[in-house]
């Protein structure tokens, strides 16, 4: 049993104070028996604070929480602060209307939930033994299991995702790459990179239209993200509109953290944890999200949902570099790691492999990666040695590869054979403006395409880029949100620290209490009143029977016309409370307005119904049952 | 993750760190029921292929054991996609039987399971080959053997073979433990692992298969172990004349059989005997393009108890077609490299037998049955006068610019030299180039067109250490055994042919008592560039890298 600190009954005082006078009165005098005037209020307060704050008492009301009662705490546990009728809504495809209307009010009543400023909270007097009885279970399913090692967007697939991208310089996603990750389905690789082209051009992480290109310094700071933070921004990615970036990245990282809590769930809590979410974090929930879930593979769909493992964060180990130029690894490389635009992938599983071939480290000095920065990064990171064939390799291919530069797509400065092509190739001459020097040309920039081609079937190496010093920028696009986004995506991991599996067995009403109740000379009133709260769980001790009527007639019903009348005018305007009515083939939860009659003094009910609060005018005649409901405590 | 050497991947790849203390303790589990693909320096990779788990459960080696072995060895938790796949293609080996019938014209096939019997009978191709017999079985025609067992595997049903392989004519064999030169012979002991894996207790399922061991490994020795085990009436085919004489006196110098005894069957003499050595050449040989092949014969019906195929990655397409009809005889196919251009592999391994044995090429050299050998690949540029006819040309113009390139010569003259003490063989494609550098040199030349008594007598001048330079064209890629030999020189090439690569390092693999060195001209700037580095993946795989040279011009 927690020690209750002085904050925690300050805590409850005050929110208690706050209650207005009917329902304060009404918990009051439930719980504290008899109130006779004159009385002190903060005294009363400081009673119930300390009836509340014994003991048994905490035992009583804990041991009383049912299933339903354990689905709505665990609710407003994972929510925050929540209005009712939000957890109304939440829980209406599970039960109906009427029900989660006394349920949340009874919850109320009980004193477990606390109203603060229409926001329900926990009693702070039991806070941290009601958490501790939060559950998942019962929210998300009768049968959740551990998450399943399945294949989703990591970085180390983005990796990949962009050393395909930088080779094939298109977004199309072709059948032969599904043997390069073998662990997903074709699908499901497909679906990832129809996403991920989209996703990262509106980025400018991939620039282009026909011949796409990698920003590279961008995708270094989104492999920098770890495969929790890639997931958080590719799914918030949709909901980033400037203001609510943020949320939206804290959205995905309760939704990540939850699910990988969770294991498996049907559909229907699924939804139930995205609007959740979508209500904790302030996200407007769209369809469209199970979707992106599926296809970033936070979720596979078998029977039910089932969530992928995400990886903790794996130092990537050292690469082994084999006598066949295949670079292996297992783990994570980090953001700026550059194997994969120095080769190509060919593999991504548990170990992952690329080959080093001539072509591939050519894109690399395409991409502006220097032969020294290659040759270090090989050096440091081999294991057990650096393979000299292979650096011997590379550098035989840097240095054909210097035979020629271009600057600006026209001039051309040459080493003596590729001079000794430009001159005598008769094919090419017609593509010369001029010789500008020995070894300098000046090309036509028109034809630009047909020289290179000639220079390439001649056995030249032709860069692919022009040089940077003379880099003409002809259209500059940015996204300004990038780097924000990137930003907001490295949040810490939500853990979602609830436990998972706690099934109530709620205690069961104390006998000896009812006994109490039937044996005592009350009035009749007085003994229906008691009969009523007892079984509303609110009677916890003999104490708190006496003789008196806290709530009235609370229910009327069949030939009882006068009865159902009565209540009905006594709800009237009063916001707080509620009629259940029982017509003949529906059960409506109103809010009386009005009672009028008509000419054959027939009683009228004029009743928004809620939570839609459409105004009905409804015969009192029809209604076989009325019973009224305390809806707001506050 | 733990200390363990295997990393299991999720296409049901291996890939096991050669450098753990443990790994040579995996290996030997891994080979019962997987396939090696590459065994380069650090980390070899195997596969589960659907043969490997059929080849395993014929072999009682179980599903069980198999995902237990694996789940020991791996270094991370093994994806349940792994273990399914084992245990359901294990589960079909033993659901379709093949046995003797009463009916002695027809061999029974029992199905187990309707639904793959529905499965058979909708299948054209199978369905014409199946009689019906009662609700669990087929009859089949005897000739049908083969191509019944190559159709279900394709299906993915394997046959369980029970009908135990038919003992040829005796022939009384035995090895020696000295050969007739005088030397002491002892089978090595992957040799008779080998060969025990092929033969195993000689039951039903076993006697049949193919054998990958490294060039110079001796594999006609493999060879002579089984036909000394089965002793029976042998048949060997090999890729040429040259190749069948040094069957022939290998059987002669290390077994007890006797000259007469070892017949040759080529296009020069026909001499069937009770161990008979031919060409594929010979036996694909007919007179006319539609007209039957007369030789084919010799393979149907010579009554042989054994058929070894050398070379076997060289099979022939007609020898395809009667190798279905010879699934009665014990057979074993040979070779280093199992790379089909043509990507018929899987056809060998139905028709002749799966992969029974393989081992890393760097393992025994690192035991030392193969030598030590060095890879260079050196660059060299093309003369000036060269480079726009190169530039101009067309691909295959282009190809042929880069391999004859001329200045090829100064180096062919400079690696000569660096070699004195060597024997050297100096390799190419181009007859003109080869012709050139023998003439330059004036040094003896092995083509196609050389008379077959002529390659013999340059082979044991050579041999016998006479000449120490011989200039070969693509007829000495293949089963043609140099001991002495330690330097190749490889001038030209058939574009990006990696057997050939393989098999021309191998000529110089025969363990000696110095290191071998294979070099590769290449012309620089060119597209002979790209088609060596294909040249060059399969030894790559094996654990061989290329230093590469560039020559000064």
């Amino acid at each position: 049993m927690a020690t209750l600190t002085e904050s925690r009954k300050n805590a409850f005082k005050t929110l208690l104070n706050r209650y207005s006078e009917e329902n304060y009165f009404y918990l009051a005098r439930n719980y504290l028996g008899l109130i006779t005037t004159p009385f002190h209020k903060p005294a009363l307060t400081t009673k119930l604070c300390n009836f509340f704050s014994l003991p048994e008492i905490e035992e009583k009301v804990l041991s009383l929480i049912d299933e339903m009662d354990q689905i709505i705490l665990s609710l407003v546990n994972i929510a925050g602060p929540i209005t009712g009728e939000d957890i109304i809504s939440l829980l209406k495809d599970r039960y109906s209307y009427g029900k989660l209307v006394r349920r949340v009010s009874n919850l109320q009543e009980r004193m477990i939930l606390l109203n603060d400023g229409g926001l329900l909270i926990f009693n702070p007097l039991f806070d941290e033994q009601i958490r501790d009885l939060c559950s998942l279970k019962p929210l998300f399913g009768e049968d959740p299991s551990q998450v399943q090692n399945g294949a989703y967007c990591s970085t180390e697939f983005l990796r990949a995702y962009l050393n395909i991208v930088d080779r094939e310089q298109k977004l199309t996603y072709k059948e032969e790459f599904s043997t390069l990750f073998p662990s997903y389905s074709s699908e499901q690789l497909k679906l990832l990179f129809a996403l991920l082209g989209e996703v990262l051009s509106e980025q400018c992480v991939i620039v282009g239209d026909k011949r796409v290109e990698v920003d590279f310094e961008k995708a270094h700071t989104l492999l920098a993200l770890n495969d929790r933070q890639l997931l958080c921004m590719l799914v918030a990615e949709p909901f980033t509109k400037e203001k609510d970036r943020s949320k939206a990245v804290n959205f995905a990282n309760n939704l990540i953290g939850y699910l990988q809590k969770i294991g498996s769930c049907d559909n229907l809590s699924l939804q139930l944890l995205l609007k959740l979410l979508s209500l904790k974090t302030g996200i407007e929930y769209e369809a469209s999200l199970l979707e992106r879930l599926s296809t970033l593979g936070v979720l596979s769909l078998n029977d039910i949902w089932q969530a992928n493992h995400i990886e903790e964060e794996s130092e990537r180990s050292t690469l082994v570099i084999d006598s066949d130029n295949t670079v292996s690894y297992s783990g994570s490389c980090s953001g700026d790691d550059i194997l994969y635009r120095i080769s190509d992938l060919t593999v991504l599983d548990r170990q992952t492999s690329y080959q080093v071939t001539a072509q591939s480290f050519t894109r690399g000095l395409d991409g502006n990666l220097s032969w020294e920065k290659v040759q270090s990064y090989l050096e440091e990171n081999s294991y057990p040695q650096m393979s000299e064939s292979l650096l011997k390799m590379l550098g035989i291919t840097h240095e054909r590869y210097q035979q020629i530069t271009i600057y600006d797509g026209i001039v051309l400065v040459t080493e003596d054979r590729v001079t000794r092509l430009l001159t005598q190739l008769e094919s090419i001459q017609a593509h010369i403006v001029a010789t500008v020097a020995p070894n300098t040309f000046l090309m036509k920039r028109s034809t630009e395409q047909a020289w290179r081609k000639i220079l390439v079937q001649s056995g030249v190496l032709v860069p692919a880029k022009k040089a940077e010093a003379y880099l003409e920028v002809v259209e500059e696009r940015e996204n300004p949100n990038f780097e924000l986004l990137v930003g907001e995506s490295m949040v810490e991991a939500v853990t979602a620290d609830i436990p998972g599996m706690k099934k109530m067995q709620p205690a069961p009403l104390d006998k000896s209490l009812r006994l109490a109740i039937e044996v005592s000379r009350f009035t009749k009133a007085e003994k229906a009143d008691l009969e009523q709260r007892f079984k509303a769980k609110m009677i916890l001790v003999k104490e708190q029977i006496v003789a008196q009527v806290v709530n009235g007639v609370v229910e009327a019903g069949g030939f009882d016309y006068q009865g159902k009348v009565g209540l009905c005018r006594n709800a009237v305007g009063k916001k707080n409370i509620a009629l259940q009515l029982m017509l003949p083939e529906q059960e409506l939860i109103v809010q009386a307005l009005e009672v009028a009659y008509t000419a054959d003094k027939e009683a009228l009910l004029k009743a928004a119904v809620m939570p839609d609060m459409e105004v009905k005018i409804i015969p009192v005649s029809k209604i076989f049952l009325v019973r009224q409901l305390r809806y707001h405590l506050v | 993750m733990n200390d363990k050497p295997l990393i299991v991947q999720s296409d049901r790849t291996m890939l096991l760190d050669v450098h753990h203390k443990d790994s040579e303790a995996c290996r030997a589990d891994l080979v019962k029921f997987c396939e090696l693909v590459k065994s380069p320096e650090h980390v070899h990779t195997y596969t589960l292929s659907a043969i490997s788990l059929w080849n395993a459960a014929s072999s009682g080696v179980k599903s069980d054991y198999i995902t237990e072995r694996i789940q020991y060895w791996s270094r991370f938790p093994v994806g349940e996609s792994v273990l399914f796949y084992v245990n359901d293609i294990a589960s079909r080996f033993g659901k379709v039987i093949l046995s003797e019938s009463e009916n002695p014209m027809y061999y029974l096939l029992t199905i187990k399971g309707a639904r793959i019997k529905a499965e058979m009978s909708a299948r054209k191709n199978i369905a014409k080959m199946l009689v019906p017999n009662d609700e669990q079985s087929f009859l089949i025609e005897k000739y049908n053997r083969g191509e019944i067992k190559l159709q279900l595997i394709k299906l993915g049903y394997p046959v369980d073979d029970r009908i135990p392989l038919e003992k040829g004519i005796p022939v009384p064999m035995n090895l020696r433990e000295k050969t007739r030169g005088g030397y002491k012979f002892v089978v090595r002991e992957y040799q008779k692992q080998a060969a025990q894996a092929l033969l195993g207790d000689l039951g039903p399922g076993s006697g049949y298969g193919t054998i990958v061991l490294p060039c110079g490994s001796g594999k006609t020795v493999v060879g002579m172990q089984i036909m000394s085990q089965l002793q029976t009436k042998t048949l060997i085919v090999t890729t040429n004349i040259a190749a069948v004489h040094q069957w022939r006196d290998e059987i002669l110098d290390k077994t007890d059989l006797k000259r007469e005894q070892i017949g040759e069957y080529t296009g020069e003499r026909k001499e069937p005997r009770e161990v008979t050595v031919c060409t594929y050449q010979v036996l694909t040989y007919r007179p006319d393009k539609e007209g039957p092949f007369p030789h084919l014969e010799l393979l149907t019906k010579g009554e042989w108890g054994l058929i070894i195929y050398d070379e076997v990655h060289m099979l022939p397409a007609p020898v395809f077609k009667v190798t279905a009809e010879l699934q009665a005889v014990y057979r074993v196919g040979l070779t280093a490299t199992l790379i089909r251009e043509d990507g018929r592999e899987d056809e060998v391994f139905s028709l002749v037998g799966p992969k029974r044995f393989d081992v890393p090429w760097n393992e025994l050299q690192q035991q030392g049955y193969i030598a030590e050998a060095f890879c260079h690949e050196i660059r060299v540029d093309l003369p000036t006068e060269m480079e726009i006819p190169y530039a101009v040309g067309n691909k295959r113009e282009k190809f042929r610019m880069a391999s004859e390139n001329p200045l090829k010569l100064d180096v062919v003259k400079d690696l000569v030299k660096r070699h004195p003490d060597d024997f050297i063989l100096i390799i190419g494609q181009y007859i003109s180039q080869l012709e050139t550098i023998a003439a330059m040199f004036g040094l003896p030349i092995i083509t196609g067109s050389t008379p077959n008594a002529k390659r013999e007598e340059l082979y044991r001048l050579f041999k016998e250490g006479e000449i120490h330079i011989l200039v070969v064209s693509k007829v000495a890629n293949f089963a043609i055994d140099l001991p002495d030999a330690s330097v190749a020189i490889q001038v030209s090439g058939t574009f990006g042919s990696r057997s050939e690569e393989a098999q021309r390092l191998g000529r110089i693999l025969r363990p000696k008592d110095r290191a071998s060195f294979f070099y590769s001209i290449v012309t620089r700037y060119s597209n002979e560039e790209e088609f060596a580095a294909n040249r060059q993946k399969f030894l790559a795989e094996q654990g061989y890298s290329y230093e590469i040279e560039v020559w000064p011009h």
